[in-house]
């Protein structure tokens, strides 16, 4: 699978949404109206689990755009 | 099921997450947390109410603190009739040189809140106890708490965390729901001693205290334990007879003794047509069954023939066999009745009595030879726990196999539309115990038989027919003309329409438009049978 459909997929998951949104790349928490703080919580949660990565406790406060969500998962070790 | 879940910390309401208790629950509620003292008001919406309660979450300062609610609406909640599972961890940060000479207060108020509640739960059947730390320390508590979700967003636990809680707390809901199995057949060879007999001798098996044959006397040990709490025990092996009774009786390592085991089938046949026959001689249904051997063949055979029976994935490292079998779910109780104690007597003499009765040709003369004595009673309280089992377990002569809780039973005891009543017996073959349950159901002037089974080890008797005229008698003497009864079909039942059609005046009632319903008319002298002398 595409890095980037992964991503997507695990997104639409936890958002419980059908198809990715336009702009995906762009959007950011509260884009959506299902992408709220406990779903950003989730979602990263579940990140997490599929990429075998741990967040801090600042990096989970912090990441709160598709943009930050690539730059952490698909480059592994790269900080913020 | 409607389930209110409060926990004295943030959980994340995802229903991937809470997987097993999604499935087990119509609709599964996640209060708002750190208000459980508020979620005692909410409680009369649901059937049940989960509180989880972290220690590190208890405010220990405030004079009354949550403890102290809790205790105070858990008698409420249970005389409103709601079951009520607590689900508790002790952990807490703490320091081994600290804890070296000091106990910590808050450990300490904390055990004291454990012993209350136990206590409380002793008098209660509709509350339930999940110990969370037994889960939680086998997979150490460092996989389970998360200080980062803590900080981030008032979660305790990891992911891993919610994972064993859901599944701890959806075992224990389960259980009190679902009947755990009844009898283990066991293999013998490789299985309840290491080597083979045929081969290596009753006394050169491996079986002893050192090793491997320690690993196998453990596990016959644990075996043994779930015998105490009612198991019955079964033994299934491709072997010579002879072999296996010479082992049973003359190795001293045995923990299981001859005396132990309530079936045998050490032949050359098939398993699954041994564990046929081990069911139906003791008439079990095969979901009741779980199975235990060392091949892995034997295994996938039964899955495939006998798809109901619970096939124990058995790993091949022997020295996990005890741990595997004392801590699996499928044979855990949470309540131990006093005929638990005595099951493995009871399914011999009933093995013994299926002997006598091929024997015997004169049904009657037989029945009179067994000297049965049975007793009807009006259901006490003392007998809840005994009488939920028969409704949760009872699957063969069960007319209408509605599965009642505590909950239930406790309401028809205390309603006047409800009349219960238990029977017991005793016969040459032993006290068989309290083996039946009737409830009689009053409605807009109609007097139905709501519930009627007997438990299988006691069928053979003619004590169905003593049974339902006895309650007739007592029906008469309330001043009622008619006795409805509803048959409610299912898969295992069909033994009870075969009684009920071989009962002289029971009729079919053609006014319910149901081919399944039946009356009597109660007012009429007839008897439904006539040998009730034999029971005098």
């Amino acid at each position: 699978m595409n890095k980037n459909n992964k991503i997507e997929k695990i997104f639409c998951e936890i958002m419980g949404l059908k198809n990715t949104p336009k702009n995906f790349d762009k959007m950011k928490i509260g884009g959506i109206t299902q992408w709220d703080s406990l779903a950003n919580m989730n979602l990263l949660m579940a990140l997490e689990q599929a990429y075998s990565i741990r967040l801090s406790l600042v990096e989970m406060t912090e990441i709160n755009s598709i943009e930050k969500i690539k730059l952490k998962f698909l480059k592994k070790n790269k900080n913020l | 099921m409607n389930i209110l879940f409060s926990s004295t910390s943030f959980l994340p309401p995802s229903k991937k997450l809470w997987k097993n208790l999604n499935l087990l629950s119509s609709k599964l509620y996640f209060d708002e947390y750190n208000n459980i003292t508020m979620a005692f008001n909410k409680i009369n919406n649901y059937d049940s109410i989960i509180l989880l309660i972290f220690l590190q979450d208890i405010n220990f300062e405030n004079k009354k603190n949550l403890l102290d609610i809790i205790l105070e609406n858990l008698t409420f909640c249970t005389e409103k009739n709601i079951t009520v599972f607590v689900a508790i961890s002790s952990y807490f940060y703490n320091n081994l040189i600290r804890a070296s000479k000091h106990q910590s207060s808050n450990e300490l108020e904390f055990i004291e809140f454990k012993k209350n509640i136990y206590d409380i739960s002793k008098k209660n059947p509709n509350l339930f106890i999940i110990d969370l730390d037994i889960l939680y320390r086998k997979i150490g508590y460092e996989n389970i708490f998360d200080t980062r979700n803590w900080f981030f967003s008032r979660l305790r636990l990891s992911n891993k965390g919610i994972q064993i809680t859901d599944e701890g707390i959806s075992s224990v809901i389960t259980r009190s729901i679902l009947p755990e199995k009844k009898l283990l057949v066991l293999d013998c060879d490789n299985t309840i001693w290491g080597g083979v007999v045929g081969e290596d001798g009753y006394d050169g098996i491996l079986l002893g205290n050192e090793g491997i044959g320690l690993a196998y006397k453990e596990f016959q040990k644990e075996i043994k334990k779930l015998k105490s709490e009612g198991l019955i025990l079964a033994l299934c092996s491709k072997n010579n007879d002879k072999d296996v009774s010479y082992v049973l009786e003359n190795n001293p390592e045995m923990i299981l003794k001859k005396d132990d085991i309530v079936s045998f089938r050490i032949n050359w046949q098939e398993k699954a047509e041994n564990i046929q026959s081990i069911a139906k001689e003791l008439s079990i249904g095969l979901d009741s069954i779980a199975f235990w051997d060392d091949n892995p063949l034997e295994r996938e055979k039964i899955k495939n023939i006998l798809g109901e029976v619970f096939v124990f994935n058995v790993p091949n490292e022997i020295d996990l066999w005890p741990k595997l079998i004392a801590e699996s779910d499928i044979f855990a109780k949470n309540n131990l009745s006093h005929e638990d104690l005595k099951k493995t007597e009871q399914y011999k003499a009933r093995a013994q009595f299926n002997k006598l009765q091929k024997k015997s040709l004169d049904k009657y003369d037989f029945l009179k030879q067994i000297e049965l004595r049975p007793k009807i009673n009006n259901l006490e309280i003392n007998d809840i726990n005994r009488a939920v089992q028969l409704c949760k377990k009872t699957n063969q002569f069960n007319l209408s196999t509605k599965r009642y809780s505590e909950k239930d039973l406790i309401l028809f005891l205390n309603s006047e539309n409800y009349d219960l009543f238990i029977i017991s017996a005793i016969d040459r073959f032993g006290d068989h115990g309290k083996i039946g349950l009737a409830i009689i159901k009053y409605i807009d002037n109609k007097t139905y038989l709501d519930s009627f089974m007997l438990s299988c080890r006691i069928l053979g008797r003619d004590i169905e027919f003593w049974f339902l005229q006895t309650l007739l008698d007592k029906i008469k003497q309330n001043g009622k003309d008619f006795l409805l009864i509803e048959y409610q079909k299912t898969d295992r039942n069909y033994i009870v329409k075969n009684f009920l059609e071989s009962c002289k005046f029971v009729m079919k009632d053609r006014s319910l438009q149901s081919d399944n319903t039946y009356s009597i008319n109660v007012s009429t002298d007839s008897k439904i049978i006539e040998i009730d002398s034999l029971y005098e």
